[in-house]
């Protein structure tokens, strides 16, 4: 089966824009995690959020416009600039994304006297995919991915399965979010979904942690070009996408399936895929939203993979930092991957101050865990019960 | 290739009770996702679907919103007909259940088809895009048939669902892998093609 | 209309049924008719509507009195006060509510008849002249 790797990326998110910013803030355990800023939060019953960040400044925008676009197209341009995508003939290039619902102008379309138009104010993101195909001359093909919270990881998975497939080709994939106005995060509120978290702001999402008490909405998106192994230039390869899995519940709408068995399964899928057995996993980069049920599913699934080692095998979340940018959340989140790869070392999650009895899972605290890591399994989970697990190896010849 | 092809009249009740064993997640249900579990009843009846058979949905271009938005609208006008933040929160984000952020997803249409019909294997929400779902499709992890669906809401609010059984050969010449189209117009292509053997 | 009619009926599309002869009032909403927690949210939102009784969840515990619910509970578990005061606050309790209990213990008990206590305490306290 033909290798394929990863060999540049772009991303914008809220703890730094640009690689070089995302990584200092991954390292410095900066929390984007605030009160929301960019639009006017009164009277809102709570009103925190990980807003895109760029050189510490929240990124501001008119409400008319769609966040989400001008993060990936920010993504894109960094992908571009860095890498060498430039290789590949256009018509080789394709472009798969996973994103989150459409951003809709609600202040627009209520500022709309007569005969309010919704489609006026309604901006898709496949119309997203067509511009920026365009606008970096992709033409081998575009289309996106709308699986909630998998969205972006089931992009990706497919990249990887329609590259070993295909010869010659080069994919553009990742993932863009921002649910970060009026309707949008209200509508989560009103499930009850958000942290309900009383204390400093930036402590507000907490994985795993036994006081986690909801979600936090992050927005932001990242990039990559995937390559086959064969085309790529040996010192751009930032690490192998080794193996997909994707599953379903079919439980509940609402909630995941408790015993963590469909979302054991589809990391057992990408294990298999990418060649390896359990045993081989070094580390997992969890879901970790920071709500009661998603760490016990999370910790069950982890028990029904490593049955000898779940207590021992570190973990990381990144959702305490940055949020969760759900329809772009494996995207980012598959950046602190690549640095665990890349420096042998697990990150410390944030705000799990205290571990939960209930969750007896190695989660790194603190200061980081120097190991060596040839494979880490990374695991997301979406409203409605889709599951996705993919497998990235340290790249070796 | 059977293909079940349905259509459903601007405001006429989609009548998904009917179809349901788990009658308590028609709360969770848009008129598109009513019609795609009803859509694919009516080929699972027919057909031998096991439980891990691959699933992977396209979602058209939605053109008509019936979810609430102008009851949330309306209740966060003022008196002289302008916005308030305040009656926004106070009354507009309450004129409808808190569920809508659930029917708001574009996954509904495959959960809910998944969990009424036990489907546990690998899946996939693909956004308007015909080419998008056969690409899906062609790189799926087995060699089996595959359950694929589609659902349209137009702009009128006629809404338009259709699922098939297929296996990769019979979609991968499908002209549709060239085009730009949508889901329902594929669907609607092969629904004629059916119907005229 | 009864109050507990009323809510019956408020309460079917919850669990999507046709006739309130489903929702006994004697039922646990968790335990006979298969409420989760989201079905709760909804429940909350349903009784604002319909009997205009803004309660949160949690509030559930303490029939909305003001009385932060969490602390009934010692390391999740009912404490004795936490007990004896909830016996109070549901008149059909017959003691039902024991110290040690978990939330999700309570959320379990909760009867339609409880629910219908609740928003009768809360109307006639909104009726109650100022």
């Amino acid at each position: 089966m033909k290798k394929v790797v990863i060999t540049g990326a772009g991303v914008v998110s809220p703890i730094g824009s640009g690689l070089e910013e995302f990584f200092q803030g991954l390292h410095n355990s900066s929390r984007g995690v605030d009160r929301i800023t960019n639009f006017d939060t009164e009277f809102f019953p709570t009103a925190l959020g990980a807003e895109v960040r760029q050189s510490r400044m929240v990124f501001r925008s008119d409400p008319a416009v769609d966040r989400k676009e001008v993060f990936i197209r920010k993504s894109m341009d960094e992908l571009f600039r860095t890498s060498r995508v430039d290789r590949y003939d256009p018509a080789d290039r394709l472009l798969h994304l996973g994103a989150g619902i459409d951003y809709f102008d609600f202040l627009g379309y209520v500022r709309q006297k007569s005969r309010r138009d919704w489609n006026s104010c309604n901006l898709r993101a496949h119309r997203v995919a067509d511009m920026l195909a365009g606008e970096f001359d992709v033409r081998g093909g575009h289309f996106v991915n709308v699986s909630a919270c998998v969205a972006s990881t089931q992009a990706m998975g497919l990249s990887l399965r329609l590259l070993r497939n295909t010869p010659g080709k080069a994919v553009i994939t990742g993932g863009l979010d921002s649910m970060l106005s009026h309707l949008h995060y209200m509508g989560f509120y009103s499930l009850g979904a958000l942290s309900k978290w009383r204390g400093e702001p930036s402590s507000a999402c907490r994985p795993f942690d036994r006081n986690r008490c909801g979600l936090v909405i992050g927005e932001g998106a990242a990039a990559y070009l995937f390559e086959r192994e064969e085309n790529a230039e040996r010192e751009t390869i930032f690490c192998e996408v080794a193996g997909y899995g994707s599953t379903m519940d079919a439980y509940m709408v609402t909630d995941p399936e408790p015993s963590g068995g469909s979302l054991a399964q589809a990391a057992l899928d990408a294990i298999q895929d990418a060649g390896i057995t359990p045993d081989d996993i070094d580390t997992v980069d969890m879901h970790g939203t920071g709500t009661v049920k998603n760490a016990t599913a999370e910790a069950k699934a982890m028990e029904f993979l490593f049955p000898k080692r779940f207590r021992d095998i570190p973990v990381f979340a990144l959702k305490g930092q940055i949020g969760h940018l759900i329809g772009a959340c494996g995207a980012v989140e598959a950046l602190g991957v690549i640095d665990m790869l890349k420096h042998q070392r697990v990150l410390p999650s944030v705000n799990c101050d205290q571990p939960d009895p209930g969750v007896p899972l190695r989660i790194v605290r603190e200061e980081p865990l120097s190991m060596k890591i040839n494979h880490v399994l990374k695991i997301n989970a979406a409203f409605g019960g889709q599951n996705t697990a993919m497998v990235f190896s340290k790249y070796e010849q | 290739m059977k293909v079940v092809f349905e259509s459903h009249d601007t405001g006429a009740p989609i009548p998904v009770q009917e179809y349901l064993k788990n009658k308590k997640l028609a709360k969770y249900f848009n008129r598109e996702a009513a019609a795609a579990v009803i859509c694919a009843t009516k080929l699972i009846r027919e057909s031998s679907v096991g439980a891990e058979t691959p699933f992977y949905y396209e979602t058209g271009r939605m053109e008509f919103e019936d979810l609430g938005l102008d009851r949330i609208t309306d209740a966060s006008l003022d008196e002289q007909g302008n916005f308030s933040q305040r009656l926004f929160i106070e009354k507009g984000t309450k004129a409808v259940m808190p569920l809508t952020q659930f029917k708001a997803l574009y996954n509904m249409p495959l959960s809910l088809v998944s969990i009424e019909h036990g489907l546990i294997g690998d899946n996939a929400v693909i956004y308007a895009s015909a080419r998008g779902l056969l690409i899906q499709a062609l790189h799926a992890p087995v060699e089996k048939k595959i359950l694929l669906g589609c659902g349209k809401v137009h702009r009128d609010g006629r809404v338009e669902s259709a699922f098939t059984l297929a296996n990769k050969e019979e979609i991968v010449n499908s002209p549709f892998l060239g085009s730009d189209g949508e889901g329902i117009e594929m669907f609607r292509s092969w629904y004629i093609g059916e119907a005229r053997k | 209309m009864t109050i507990e009619a009323q809510l019956r009926n408020s309460l079917l599309p919850v669990f999507g049924f046709h006739s309130t002869e489903q929702i006994p009032e004697d039922a646990s909403l968790v335990n006979d008719l298969g409420a989760d927690s989201l079905d709760f949210v909804e429940i909350v939102y349903l009784i604002e509507r319909d009997f205009g009784v803004v309660l949160k969840t949690n509030e559930l515990m303490v029939a909305g009195a003001s009385v932060d619910p969490d602390t009934l509970f010692v390391e999740g578990r009912l404490s004795e006060e936490g007990a004896s005061m909830l016996n109070q606050q549901f008149p059909d309790s017959n003691g039902r509510f024991k110290a040690g209990m978990t939330k999700v213990g309570f959320f379990q008990s909760i009867s339609v008849r409880d629910l219908a206590n609740i928003i009768r305490q809360r109307t006639s306290e909104m009726r109650k002249p100022c």
